[in-house]
């Protein structure tokens, strides 16, 4: 009888301590991969930026466990030594402010926290900062124009692919719904827009993750490093179809993606000129812009090829540019005004 | 009374919980709901495969 | 601290209250109550404003009788029939198919399942939520959605490649649920499998056929005597034919279901593919690099305020706001009521009380926006301006030649990439070239 009422006044002390043990038990679980918590790791990377960004997740989860363990073992502890029971004549010390201490664990997690923010400085700023350059004909470096905007609305994903001419926003875009397809091995800028609430995107193979904000142009990129086919998911709460805002993303070759690109534009052409052949070998007419073009009726239809090209180099890029001025939609120029302070000492 | 304060609104809540739990239950008044009568329904089945539709 | 005991007091009866409360709405999620369509008392109240009089409503009988003869052709959601009545080469089995019904009918079961459709319950699981389990257009999230949910039962769709008045074809179904509607809550179901979306379509299809006739059946109730059933069962037995009671049941069941299901509400999805309207081929100078473009461009602009009349609803800016107080066809089918005025909420609210949702005038599409609902592509343009747009004031372009309406089509792809000032002077640059 003694002996159970004596395990009954340490209910408390257990109960409380049943947390941080369950807590930390579930961690080491999770991070080895133990019953139920097999499928806890991340998912397979498949972007090229993903190994820097999975290099800080693991450093800072271990961190966290290690930190995790320690209090917990400090708080079991404590609870133990100084339990009243174990000790009923021992009076409880009251004292208040330990400048040493308190020094101590203020300087310790600033210090923690200082060199985090510096050891992920560079990722940040290869992941969100630094567009990807390309070099125009004169020799300029310029941040490398998206190749698809993407519009987010409730409840779903609208993708216009810039069409031969390379810009989006303009009258020749190709748009399609909830798919996705982009070539692998290549640097793909997405200009992020949404047409009415708080969205972001999302492929967790990729590692890429982006608010969207009314009003507002944003710019992700990444490089697929492999075909794959996996989702875009949105992970802001936007309504109540949030749960079934999902898309396709697919990466595939890029021979396979300029055949898919062309069936798009196959749809956006009408019936009878769609099936016209497209000339093989002819010289490339330069984009449509503001100016009269220069290709003739027989000729006037860039194959892809040709636009993956010029996509490609960018030879005429910043040319198109400028005849097509006045069709420069704001978030482009605000970006090019942006960059060009930037590059400025 | 402190304590017992606290713990009204702690009541409080719980109430207002369930309140919305219900309102999650409810279901449209049958008033609004279609009304048949399943014998006629056979029996009409029945007759039309009788007719003769020539 | 005398009244600690009284505050006691109190939580005792909060907590109990809060128990008995638990027990009540647990309760009540406990049996989920058999899921049943819904009666149209929207049309049924429209009917006896026109046909009665002085506020008198059609015996309850009538809804009872009218619910019969509709499950007796259509099931239940849970049991969807196929709409047949004769024993062979019946028409409902070329246009519907019980095995696609069957898998987009019924409560969600979301698994794979061995008929090669994601389980069941996919209306259930993907559409009702907004279009209603009886589809009605007014699922749970109806109200709140702008521009409402489509109501299937009038048999009116919107985007389709079949003239006005006729039934949309499987393929523009299908496309419109790959696609969605860009610019409403519609969304693009690119992500299911292809059989699920069929099945879905030919769901639609059931409750669109279902909806029509239980509006056909309404309409006829006004023709009836006094007392006078829609199908009298109990004659169905006499054997003279001579007699005026089997005369009349055989005359309801030929009039009712031969003419009022056969011919109005399932023929008319027989063969829909035929009722395709032909797209013209384009000229050339629609490819937006040929030189001729912009010409083209030019001849749309200024039939989009001349020939074409867009402007008087479209806007002279093309921004959407030229006619902004007409109604869509559903809610005109209501609005029109006697003594209803879609402006003045006191006149309407025995319909709302039916389940109407609040009449919204339709608005005119802001061509600027970039946003087609029923598809950016050119033919899809094409085909809204030469067939219009059923249930809207958009009507169809008769007097325009197809190499106008590809000029206005072109007018209106360019329109997106025009900015505002320019646009705004085109009106006054036509009516300087008209004036000379």
């Amino acid at each position: 009888m003694r002996l159970q009422s004596k395990h009954l006044k340490r209910f408390w002390p257990i109960l409380f301590y049943s947390v941080p043990v369950l807590a930390t038990v579930t961690f080491l679980m999770a991070s080895w991969g133990v019953w139920p918590f097999e499928a806890c790791e991340l998912p397979e990377s498949l972007s090229s930026a993903a190994k820097t960004i999975d290099h800080l997740f693991y450093g800072i989860h271990t961190l966290s466990m290690l930190i995790l363990l320690g209090t917990g073992v400090a708080i079991g502890w404590v609870i133990w030594k100084f339990d009243h029971r174990r000790d009923p004549n021992r009076k409880a010390a009251y004292f208040h402010h330990n400048t040493k201490l308190e020094v101590l664990w203020t300087l310790i997690p600033a210090g923690i926290l200082v060199a985090l923010a510096f050891y992920q400085m560079n990722s940040w700023a290869e992941n969100k900062m630094n567009r990807p350059m390309i070099t125009d004909v004169s020799g300029t470096e310029i941040p490398k124009p998206p190749l698809v905007m993407v519009k987010a609305r409730q409840f779903g994903w609208e993708f216009h692919y810039a069409g031969d001419d390379g810009i989006t926003e303009t009258a020749d875009d190709l748009y399609i719904e909830n798919l996705l397809v982009v070539p692998v091995g290549e640097d793909i800028v997405l200009q992020l827009e949404s047409r009415d609430v708080i969205h972001s995107f999302f492929v967790a193979e990729l590692r890429l993750k982006q608010d969207i904000v009314p009003g507002k142009t944003q710019f992700a990129w990444f490089n697929p490093i492999r075909p794959c086919e996996v989702d875009i998911l949105c992970t802001e709460l936007c309504g109540w179809g949030h749960y079934k805002m999902k898309a396709r993303l697919k990466v595939v070759p890029r021979g396979e993606f300029d055949k898919w690109l062309n069936e798009l534009k196959q749809d956006y052409q009408p019936q009878e000129l769609a099936c016209r052949a497209i000339p093989v070998g002819e010289p490339p007419a330069l984009p449509r812009g503001g100016g009269p073009s220069t290709g003739s009726v027989t000729n006037d239809h860039l194959s892809v090829a040709e636009v993956a090209r010029l996509w490609t180099h960018h030879e005429t890029f910043l040319q198109s540019l400028a005849r097509s001025a006045s069709k420069v939609p704001q978030a482009q120029k605000r970006d090019r005004e942006f960059t060009s302070e930037r590059q400025q000492p | 009374m402190g304590v017992l304060n606290s713990s009204t609104k702690v009541c409080k809540s719980i109430l207002l919980f369930f309140f919305v739990l219900m309102a999650g239950c409810y279901q449209q008044p049958s008033a609004e709901n279609l009304q048949y009568d399943a014998d006629a329904v056979e029996e009409i089945r029945s007759q039309v495969k009788a007719m003769d539709w020539e | 601290m005398r009244r600690l005991p009284d505050n006691r007091l109190k939580l005792t009866a909060i907590r109990l209250a809060a128990c008995c409360l638990a027990l009540v709405g647990l309760a009540g999620c406990g049996e989920p109550p058999q899921t049943v369509f819904k009666l149209n008392s929207v049309e049924l109240l429209k009917q006896e404003k026109l046909f009665l009089s002085g506020g008198q409503s059609f015996d309850d009988r009538y809804s009872t009788e009218i619910g019969t003869i509709l499950t007796a052709f259509f099931g239940t959601p849970d049991q969807p029939r196929v709409p047949k009545v004769l024993p062979e080469e019946d028409p409902a089995a070329e246009v519907l198919s019980q095995e696609k019904l069957d898998a987009a009918a019924g409560p969600v079961l979301s698994t794979l399942g061995d008929n090669g459709y994601h389980g069941k319950g996919l209306y259930r699981e993907h559409c009702a939520h907004c279009h209603g389990i009886t589809g009605d257009g007014a699922g749970r999230t109806a109200r709140s959605l702008n521009p409402y949910p489509r109501d299937f039962r009038l048999g009116k769709f919107k985007f389709k490649s079949t003239p006005l008045r006729s039934m949309p074809t499987d393929d523009d179904m299908m496309q419109l649920l790959v696609k969605g509607v860009p610019g409403s809550s519609m969304p693009s179901f690119r992500g299911l499998l292809k059989s699920d979306l069929e099945a879905l379509v030919d769901y639609v299809k059931y409750l669109t056929m279902r909806g029509q006739y239980e509006r056909y059946l309404m309409a006829e109730l006004s023709n009836l005597e006094e007392g006078e059933p829609l199908i009298n069962l109990t004659a169905s037995g006499v054997q003279d034919e001579d007699d005026p009671a089997k005369e009349k049941y055989l005359d309801s069941m030929f009039d009712l279901v031969g003419e009022g299901l056969v011919e109005d509400v399932v023929e008319r999805w027989i063969d829909t593919d035929d009722n395709r309207s032909e797209v013209p081929d384009a000229p050339a100078a629609m490819l937006l690099d040929h030189p001729d473009h912009q010409a083209l461009v030019d001849q749309g602009r200024v039939l989009y305020y001349t020939g074409g009349n867009c402007a008087q609803c479209h806007g002279e800016s093309v921004a959407g706001n030229g006619q902004t107080e007409t109604f869509d066809d559903w809610t005109n089918e209501w609005i029109k009521s006697p003594g209803v005025d879609p402006f003045a909420p006191a006149t309407y609210a025995d319909f709302t009380a039916a389940g109407a949702l609040p009449p919204r005038p339709i608005l005119p599409r802001n061509l600027s926006s970039g946003e087609f609902r029923g598809g950016g592509q050119p033919e899809d343009i094409y085909l809204r301006i030469a067939n219009g747009i059923e249930g809207t004031p958009m009507p169809a372009a008769a007097t325009l030649e197809s190499d106008q309406i590809w000029a206005l089509v072109a007018y209106v792809k360019a329109l997106p990439f025009i900015d505002v000032d320019q646009r705004l002077r085109h009106k006054s640059v036509n009516d300087n070239a008209i004036a000379k």
